[in-house]
């Protein structure tokens, strides 16, 4: 009966591998599945980011399902668990072109993961959604607030240290402090390429739950009374466009003179607002449409192609998991600290969850932020005026990456 | 060449230039010169900072209007405070 069975399950590997790997993961294999099913469901539902979360749900569910014993490429003759997704762990060149034929998502991969492409491309796609006149209309209390809200991406830092990582290690965990996708995709590849696939799926599903968690931080933080303030009209200050390209031009110059090593994302980012302001259309078509949804897509996607069990199972997974929540719930703290205190200098008048939209999710936080001050007051309509933080945090957090790609490297502790 | 002229003459901007300038270069210093290495991250750092410092002078000089404007409750996008419909989404106030 035994050998009948295993013969049976040798029809279908995937079932077969159950009897080939440990139990601990083998139930991580079903959990995972289940998880993708239960992201998929709550982004369908818009409890969580839909764009993100509907492709790496799949991603997750077809990839632990689609597991089977593979031979390793580095040492064909020995056998181990694996899917025809994709190997993130290649570097040789001979064994890249050789994965490039068998996996189907390893070009992708390989020509727009490893290289920062993808996130720069998602970046570019954000400097053409972006409205630079929203940060210009109040410049000092934009930044202000997003630099009260980078408070995660500091301090993780000497926790994530103090945890055992490296300093480059602990630089790229902290950047999900920032909650900027691509900042931290970039980061982890400059700095600390060997966990960049852990640090990017924490940051994506984490980024994500942001939607659905800041709301009761800011529940339990800030009465009603306070959160439904309404402010007044908001007034634009604005900026002809040859202004703004002249802007983008020499600030988007002056950073990449400073930080080199992010140049790419700084010239991205620069390039969106310049497609935005020279308004061609068409250009600005294909950056939104197609590059910024097709790389998030491929972005969600892969990600969630990359979390099989074997990784999943890895001791480092479990303490960037809590690493990524205190740096996001910090991020989230810190803005609402910086949001107290516009409200106390104001005199009352600013509503304090705009501290909150400083948390660089462009545009969820500030979502997040209009939304419960709207709950509490159905007149506090506070989503103009959150997006002047929400982009100030953009900058800081591409400040504060590009410094910690620039300078860590450079220092000894 | 006259267009650049007009965007580049005002005194707050050249100021935010000059000192964006002379931040990057007190950032690259070790190019030129050889420095103790905690001397050299104290001179990147001051360098960093002068120069972001002058970029945000720069976005201060910049000429602005000032305008009204009205969130649409659906997409959220920035429209003109008497227009009565957003221009993306097309809905009604």
């Amino acid at each position: 009966m035994e050998t009948f069975l295993i013969d049976f399950l040798s029809i279908f590997p995937g079932l077969e591998l159950f009897t080939q790997i440990s139990a601990a993961m083998g139930w991580t294999r079903i959990f995972l599945i289940l998880l993708g099913f239960l992201l998929c469901y709550l982004g369908y539902k818009e409890i969580l980011e839909p764009l993100l979360m509907v492709p790496m749900g799949i991603g997750m569910s077809m990839v632990n399902a689609a597991m089977l014993m593979m031979p390793d490429p580095t040492n064909p003759q020995i056998l181990k668990p694996g899917s025809m997704f994709i190997n993130s762990l290649l570097s040789k060149p001979d064994e890249l072109m050789n994965a490039m034929q068998v996996f189907f998502l390893q070009p992708i991969y390989t020509l727009a993961f490893s290289n920062g492409l993808i996130a720069c491309l998602v970046f570019m796609g954000i400097g053409v959604i972006t409205e630079l006149d929203f940060f210009i209309a109040n410049p000092r209390l934009s930044l202000l607030l997003a630099i009260c809200a980078e408070l995660g991406s500091i301090l993780t830092f000497p926790i994530a240290m103090a945890m055992g990582f490296n300093p480059s290690q602990s630089a790229a965990i902290a950047i999900i402090g920032g909650a900027d996708g691509p900042m931290v995709l970039f980061a982890s590849l400059r700095l600390a390429p060997e966990i960049f696939v852990p640090i990017g799926i924490v940051a994506y599903i984490y980024l994500s739950i942001v939607y659905a968690g800041y709301p009761y931080l800011i529940k339990l933080t800030v009465p009603k009374r306070i959160r439904g303030i309404a402010m007044s009209e908001f007034e634009i200050k604005e900026v002809s466009a040859v202004e703004k390209i002249a802007f983008s031009l020499i600030g988007g110059t002056v950073l990449c003179l400073l930080f080199p090593v992010a140049g790419p994302l700084f010239a991205s980012f620069f390039l969106g607002i310049i497609i935005r302001e020279t308004k061609i259309s068409r250009f600005m078509r294909v950056t939104e449409d197609i590059l910024l949804y097709g790389a998030t897509m491929f972005l969600g996607f892969v990600l969630g192609c990359l979390l099989s069990a074997d990784v999943f199972t890895d001791p480092k997974m479990f303490k960037l998991i809590l690493l990524g929540f205190i740096a996001l719930f910090l991020s989230g703290v810190g803005g609402l600290i910086g949001g107290y205190i516009a409200y106390w200098v104001s005199g009352g008048k600013l509503n304090p969850l705009l501290g909150v939209a400083g948390v660089s999710c462009v545009p969820t936080t500030a979502k997040v932020a209009h939304k419960c001050a709207n709950e509490a007051n159905p007149e506090a309509f506070i989503i103009l005026h959150a997006m002047g933080p929400n982009i100030a945090g953009v900058i800081t957090t591409a400040i504060i990456t590009a410094v910690y790609v620039t300078m860590i490297p450079k220092w000894t502790f | 060449m006259r267009l650049f002229f007009l965007i580049m003459w005002n005194r707050q901007k050249t100021f935010g230039i000059l000192l964006a300038v002379a931040g990057v270069f007190l950032a690259r210093i070790d190019v030129f010169l050889t420095f103790e290495k905690k001397i050299l991250l104290s001179l990147t750092t001051i360098g960093v900072l002068i120069a972001l410092t002058g970029i945000a002078v720069y976005a201060g000089g910049m000429p602005r209007e000032l305008k009204k404007a009205k969130g649409c409750p659906y997409c959220f996008t920035k429209n003109d405070a008497a227009a009565a419909v957003c221009r993306r989404c097309k809905k009604a106030f």
